[in-house]
């Protein structure tokens, strides 16, 4: 019923040139402010919701899904053409994205970005169509002992996510989680190693800090060796992938989608995990791991797709049981409540219309960004073209404004500049930064759900292997973290028993 | 009909960029510059919007745009802090509720409620108790008989120390003549989440985050802690009906900085009030769940003296004021 | 055996001093967090220091390893050390230090011109360094640099309506 419903509503727009022209207006402008640096999903949603003000609710959401799902895709934009990552969800898509810039293929990177991210974004939709009920009760299997587990899951998984050696990078992250809780503790409200000053008190946000240690710190890098090599714009080689190319990575894309759009149900987990994830598994899974951090295409299209997906993922919460599962789709479930529109757990008995109403606008979305983010990649690869010397005077600008606009806060421009020069420094020596970032958004979901969980069982530790999804969650990690150990034994073992064997041979 | 919306929604659209926007007016007349309402909270919450509901009206009011600034971090004082050292001007005001009188008292770099000017009182938002229909209880009178039985029986979802639904958490079980088992959660949302999967069987969060779970039935609300019931759950009954004397609440207010020319806070605290009254807000405001209750600035001073009376020994008594920070 | 990051002893060496001093700022702040709190924890929570203390004693134990992974393998360099200038830093440093005083500098000019001065300054560098100091070339200098104040004017301020100070 509800899918004829959807078809009904889907029709109805589709024909409807007032509706398409709605759309049209909301992706584009959902792409540009999106590929503006420091202009994150969240700013986008807040600074365009009075403009709906006026509207009838349904051409509202429509309007204002059509930014949402459209600044995801521009979010990657600036990630590609400057290594600056716009929202917390692209930070996985600098690392293999700008390399291929460099190269001389953004236009190649814009377009795996696009193609991964519309597919992600059409998976993830029609799992919450189809799946909707099956994911909330999923979601709600979820207590702080599995939110502390996925964590930890996550933070095994980046031992995998850099290249180089895997103690470096685990302590790398780990120094992440610490910087997570700078700041006040959300339990007890103790300030920790803040030193009572203004800057550490509000925490590190994670849009400064990767600000910072990825686009401010390829500046500083590229100025240190300014007077040999000033620096050359890169040859735009061909613009669009083959198509065969994108096809071949089905797989990839598919396998990001399903993590994005499970992580994205779980409440609070949010498309930062699930891009974090995806990125991880990826090039766990790669024939050619090393490749990854240099340009590899995987390692663009699987957090994209995963980004994407994570969209239909989040809405299940919102829909399903009437609760805001991140900070986006708390922006857009105030925008709904603007207009008498209050997401609650009876919507899918008492409203289809209206749930069907959002199952369009995404469908029709993604349409519209694909459309116009096509036409976008022509136009922003020519990014590429302004001289070295003045893209990175332009960054540099993008870092403050972009810095300080997150909160609004000018604090946050030190912070920006202070992990810039960590960022510089950490890469001269050979750290890995990536992991850095990815304990930053992992530590505090550890921490929090950590100590409730232990709050809740009145500090025994046993919590964690009573629960069934924690207790498998564990188990992974034990065997992620035992397999190289055991299989390096045994490689041992052979080797001895095979130097013997050989020896007979 | 329907080109009419995207005729009317392209105006908007070009008047939210500015391009229609009013770039030659007096400098001498207030206000000639976009007004900022700083919110301290993430953009979704329910201070946000109330910013952004009383700010579109503000703006038709006062004939000049106005803005919401998310000013987020530290538990709300970086935002306090930037509204008690902006110009006074006019140009700045800030949305405020109970957490700035905590803050004030357990950290001390944010400004003191004396650094800070209440412009108009918007609501008040009182604090209640909710239980998950899943625990099987149905009446106040079994949920303590319960918990007299057995305090550990039922867990108490709240905020971090100093936030609303901590302060109700501690004067609703106080009133009660129970003891409570409290889990910290950070923010509301995570709180009815925690509610809905059955990690706490109770939340003392006010009425708006739950107000559809408890029009669903998957949240039952025991009691309010007001004088009157809530007009959004004319049957819910209140702790005092109930033959318990509760009485506690978060408030909703605007206040901007110390120093205002008394013309220009005329001038900006009628404005103010006058999109608080206005029937849009109204409506939007109380089908959110929000109790309206408008007045000037001298009910505004009067209500914050009177809550911050209230709240300074919950806070000296869970042992929360900073060293320094006491009051003689 | 190889010393573990890039093969390279002196970058082994610098990360594991980085790793041991990190762990020692950290715990010496973390030791003033302490006694600044006044407040109690719930039963059963480890307190809201545990974690930290935690990641900073792992931090410091791989500082020490890598430190003695490096005295082991001293002398392992594989490749030439890269030879750098006195001025590798100079820029570097220079943009740091004028990105540090762009917050007093907008306060005081306001935004748009404060980013159009340190635009202008910072192309006409650039350009001088790579190209010579041709008047030709840092005439276009003051021409992007008030451009880009413009674009910060019209879209950070205007457009999107952000506090920045003006």
């Amino acid at each position: 019923m509800l899918l004829s419903t959807f078809f009904d509503t889907l029709a109805g727009f589709a024909t409807d040139p007032a509706m398409l022209g709605l759309i049209a207006i909301g992706a584009v402008l959902g792409l540009i402010l999106g590929a503006v640096p420091g202009i994150s999903s969240t700013m986008a949603l807040a600074i365009l919701m009075p403009v709906t003000f006026g509207m009838e609710p349904g051409p509202a959401i429509l309007f204002l899904i059509s930014i949402f799902m459209s600044s995801v895709y521009g979010g990657s934009v600036s990630a590609i053409l400057m290594k600056l990552p716009g929202t917390p969800a692209s930070i996985f898509t600098q690392v293999d994205g700008y390399p291929m810039t460099q190269q001389g293929k953004a236009g190649q990177a814009l377009t795996y970005a696009l193609a991964a991210s519309t597919i992600g974004g059409m998976i993830g939709l029609a799992m919450l169509v189809v799946l909707a009920p099956v994911l909330a009760g999923f979601a709600t299997n979820f207590r702080s002992p599995e939110f502390a587990a996925v964590a930890l899951f996550g933070i095994v998984m980046l031992s995998f996510a850099s290249n180089g050696s895997t103690l470096v990078a685990t302590v790398m992250g780990l120094l992440g989680v610490v910087l997570g809780m700078v700041g006040f503790d959300s339990l007890t409200d103790a300030q920790r190693l803040t030193m009572n000053a203004p800057a550490l008190q509000s925490g590190f946000n994670l849009i400064p800090v990767i600000i910072g240690l990825f686009g401010l710190a390829e500046i500083l890098q590229n100025l240190s060796g300014f007077r040999d090599k000033p620096g050359t714009t890169p040859v735009i080689g061909r613009i669009f992938v083959p198509f065969s190319d994108l096809v071949s990575r089905w797989k990839v894309m598919l396998r990001g989608s399903f993590i994005g759009t499970f992580i994205g149900a779980i409440p609070a987990a949010g498309s930062a995990v699930a891009v974090s994830i995806a990125y991880a598994q990826e090039r766990r899974l790669s024939k050619t791991p090393e490749k990854f951090g240099e340009g590899h295409p995987d390692g663009l299209v699987a957090p994209e797709a995963a980004n994407s997906a994570s969209v239909g993922g989040s809405l299940v919460p919102l829909i399903a049981l009437g609760v805001p599962g991140d900070t986006i789709t708390a922006v857009l479930m105030g925008a709904l409540m603007v207009h008498g529109l209050t997401p609650g757990p009876l919507l899918f008995a008492k409203d289809p219309l209206f749930v069907s109403w959002i199952y369009a606008s995404v469908l029709l979305a993604l349409m519209a960004t694909l459309v116009f983010g096509i036409g976008m990649i022509r136009v922003s690869v020519l990014v590429t073209k302004i001289p070295p010397q003045l893209m990175q005077v332009f960054i540099a600008v993008f870092c403050v404004i972009g810095a300080f606009a997150i909160r609004n806060d000018m604090n946050d421009v030190y912070v920006m500049v202070g992990f810039g020069v960590a960022g510089f420094v950490f890469s001269r020596i050979g750290l890995p930064v990536t992991p850095l970032a990815f304990g930053l958004i992992l530590g505090p979901i550890l921490e929090e759900n950590l100590r409730r969980s232990l709050m809740i069982s009145r500090g025994s530790w046993s919590i964690f292997l009573e629960r069934p999804i924690s207790a498998a969650l564990i188990a992974v990690c034990v065997v992620l973290v035992a397999l190289p150990l055991i299989s390096a034994g045994l490689a041992r073992l052979r080797r001895r028993s095979s130097g013997a064997a050989g020896q007979a041979r | 009909m329907k080109r009419r919306h995207l005729i009317s929604s392209a105006l908007a659209l070009s008047a939210a960029i500015g391009l229609a926007g009013p770039a030659a007016m007096a400098q001498d007349a207030y206000p000639a510059e976009p007004i900022h309402i700083t919110v301290v909270w993430p953009a979704g919450g329910g201070h946000d919007l109330v910013g952004r509901l009383l700010g579109n009206e503000l703006s038709k009011v006062m004939d000049t745009p106005v803005v919401v600034d998310n000013v987020t971090g530290a538990g709300g004082t970086t935002g306090m802090r930037h509204v008690a050292d902006a110009d006074p001007d006019g140009y700045t005001i800030g949305v405020m509720g109970l957490h700035a009188i905590s803050q004030s008292f357990m950290n001390a770099n944010a400004p003191t409620m004396e650094d800070v000017d209440p412009l108009v009182y918007i609501s008040d938002d009182p604090g209640a108790l909710e239980i998950s229909a899943d625990a099987g209880i149905d009446t106040l009178e079994d949920y303590v008989a319960a918990m007299k039985d057995d305090p550990m029986a039922l867990m108490n979802g709240n905020d971090p120390q100093g936030g609303n639904s901590f302060v109700f958490a501690n004067v609703i079980p106080k009133g009660l003549g129970i003891d409570m088992m409290k889990l910290p959660y950070p923010g509301h949302a995570p709180t009815v989440t925690a509610l809905l999967t059955g990690e706490v069987q109770t939340a003392t969060l006010p009425i708006p985050p739950v107000l559809e779970q408890a029009k669903a039935g998957t949240v039952k609300v025991l009691g309010v802690a007001s004088e009157e019931r809530h007009p959004q759950l004319p049957d819910v009954p209140t702790f005092k009906e109930q033959g318990y004397d509760i009485v506690t609440g978060d408030f909703v207010m605007i206040v901007g900085p110390k120093g205002m020319d008394p013309a220009v806070k005329k001038t900006l605290s009628d404005g103010i009030l006058a999109a608080a009254q206005s029937a849009a807000f109204t409506e939007a405001a109380t089908s959110n769940g929000m109790v309206l209750r408008a007045g000037g600035p001298e009910m505004a001073a009067a209500e914050l003296t009177t809550q911050v009376d209230t709240v300074y020994p919950l806070l000296l008594d869970a042992g929360l004021v900073a060293e320094g920070l006491e009051r003689e | 055996m190889q010393p573990p990051i890039d093969g390279s002893t002196r970058k082994t060496l610098a990360a594991g001093l980085v790793f041991l001093l990190l762990c020692l700022v950290g715990l010496a702040m973390l030791g003033a967090s302490r006694a600044a709190w006044q407040g109690s924890s719930m039963p059963g929570d480890p307190g809201p220091f545990f974690l930290i203390r935690l990641c900073l004693w792992a931090t410091g134990a791989a500082g020490a390893g890598l430190l003695i992974l490096a005295a082991v393998t001293r002398g392992q360099d594989r490749g030439a050390p890269r030879v750098e200038g006195p001025g590798a830093l100079a820029l570097p440093g220079l943009l740091v230090l004028s990105l540090l005083a762009m917050p007093v500098l907008m306060k005081l000019l306001g935004s748009a011109p404060a980013v159009a001065v340190f635009a202008t300054l910072w192309i006409g560098l650039l350009a001088g360094l790579g190209h010579g100091w041709q008047p030709r070339r840092l005439i276009t200098a003051p021409l992007f640099g008030v451009g880009a104040g413009i674009f910060v004017q019209l879209v950070f301020v205007r457009l999107l309506s952000l506090p920045l100070p003006n």
